[in-house]
């Protein structure tokens, strides 16, 4: 794909993504299912694949790839995650996923032994991205396809700033989002070269964002506060405006991918 | 992978072509299944990872360690 014809597909799936946002402005699940297919699409899974998706949490990811690949393992840090996501798979009768309990920076698998490697929304979780992105590239075959998919921070180092704070509030364990720059140049760094990226914005209304979270100290009103503060200048570089519901904003969010050289 | 320890994984409901490619996430060497004590055992790492409702879980800490007449 030439990057001009990449760069048109970045902006059909982005189109298509905020429409679909606007449909499904009270719907987040059907939303979350968007992103799933986004990942999967990019991973471009073939019936003789392997295929692994880290940090899999409750199996979404794994779920939808393993109805197009060979086999699916799903690896979390959590127990209680992959209950949840072994009851997916057994609800949709899928046979051929299985779970593992392991560490991102550490997991238990040989070299090379992968044909597709997805990872959707823990990035921001981790203190050391590049390990964790050095161990996808190894276990990942010659020739396979690594997709790397989160929200990402504004390259403006204060509007970054303003939303890792914000979302360190609603969500302790978050260490903040990246920059796209910076989850480029993972790919870069590993030898993988420039990745396609195709980006797409979560939406959300503030108060159903607020709503669903566990701020520190159980503080929703201060959360909600700090996002309606950001309105005035985009602070946060979240689109965030004023709507007859409340504030709306969104976290810019991209899947990267790219093959692994042979 | 001998025969014998692919039946044995198989009828403990472990795939068999899973634990070909699983290892020991510290020594990245092959793992050895201990039906009795459902067990995948490291004996690089000295450790024993539980397999708790069919999930190996594959994490160090949460690991046995092997003592010396166990292995």
């Amino acid at each position: 794909m030439t990057s001009e014809v990449a760069d048109a597909h970045d902006r059909a799936i982005q189109d298509q993504f905020t429409r679909q946002a606007t449909g499904f402005a009270r719907a987040q699940e059907l939303h979350a299912d968007d992103v799933v297919a986004l990942v999967v699409e990019a991973a471009r899974p073939q019936p003789g694949d392997r295929a692994i998706d880290l940090a899999c949490g409750p199996g979404s990811v794994a779920c939808a790839l393993a109805k197009r690949a060979r086999h699916v393992t799903g690896l979390d840090a959590t127990a209680a995650m992959l209950e949840k996501a072994r009851d997916l798979a057994a609800r949709e009768g899928l046979a051929n996923v299985d779970w593992r309990a392991g560490d991102i920076y550490r997991t238990p698998f040989a070299d090379n032994c992968f044909d597709v490697v997805t990872c959707r929304f823990a990035f921001h979780h981790l203190e050391t991205p590049a390990a964790a992105f050095a161990e996808m590239v190894r276990i990942a075959a010659p020739g396979a396809r690594i997709v790397l998919c989160d929200a990402f921070a504004s390259d403006d180092p204060q509007k970054a700033a303003a939303l890792n704070a914000m979302d360190r509030i609603r969500d302790p364990s978050t260490v903040g989002y990246w920059t796209l720059p910076y989850l480029r140049g993972l790919f870069e760094a590993s030898g993988l070269g420039a990745p396609l990226v195709q980006r797409f914005d979560v939406s959300y209304l503030a108060t159903d964002f607020v709503a669903k979270s566990f701020p520190l100290n159980d503080d929703r009103a201060g959360l909600l506060a700090i996002i309606e503060a950001s309105v005035d200048g985009d602070t946060m570089d979240s689109g965030a405006h004023w709507t007859p519901e409340g504030v709306r904003f969104s976290f810019r969010s991209a899947a990267l991918s790219a093959v692994k050289p042979g | 992978m001998t025969e014998e320890r692919k039946s044995v994984a198989a009828a403990a409901g472990i795939d068999p072509r899973l634990l070909e490619i699983l290892v020991c996430p510290l020594t990245k060497t092959v793992l050895r299944y201990d039906a009795e004590r459902n067990e995948l055992v490291s004996l690089a790492a000295r450790l024993a990872y539980p397999i708790r409702d069919g999930i190996p879980i594959m994490l160090p800490e949460e690991a046995r360690r092997l003592e010396d007449d166990a292995a």
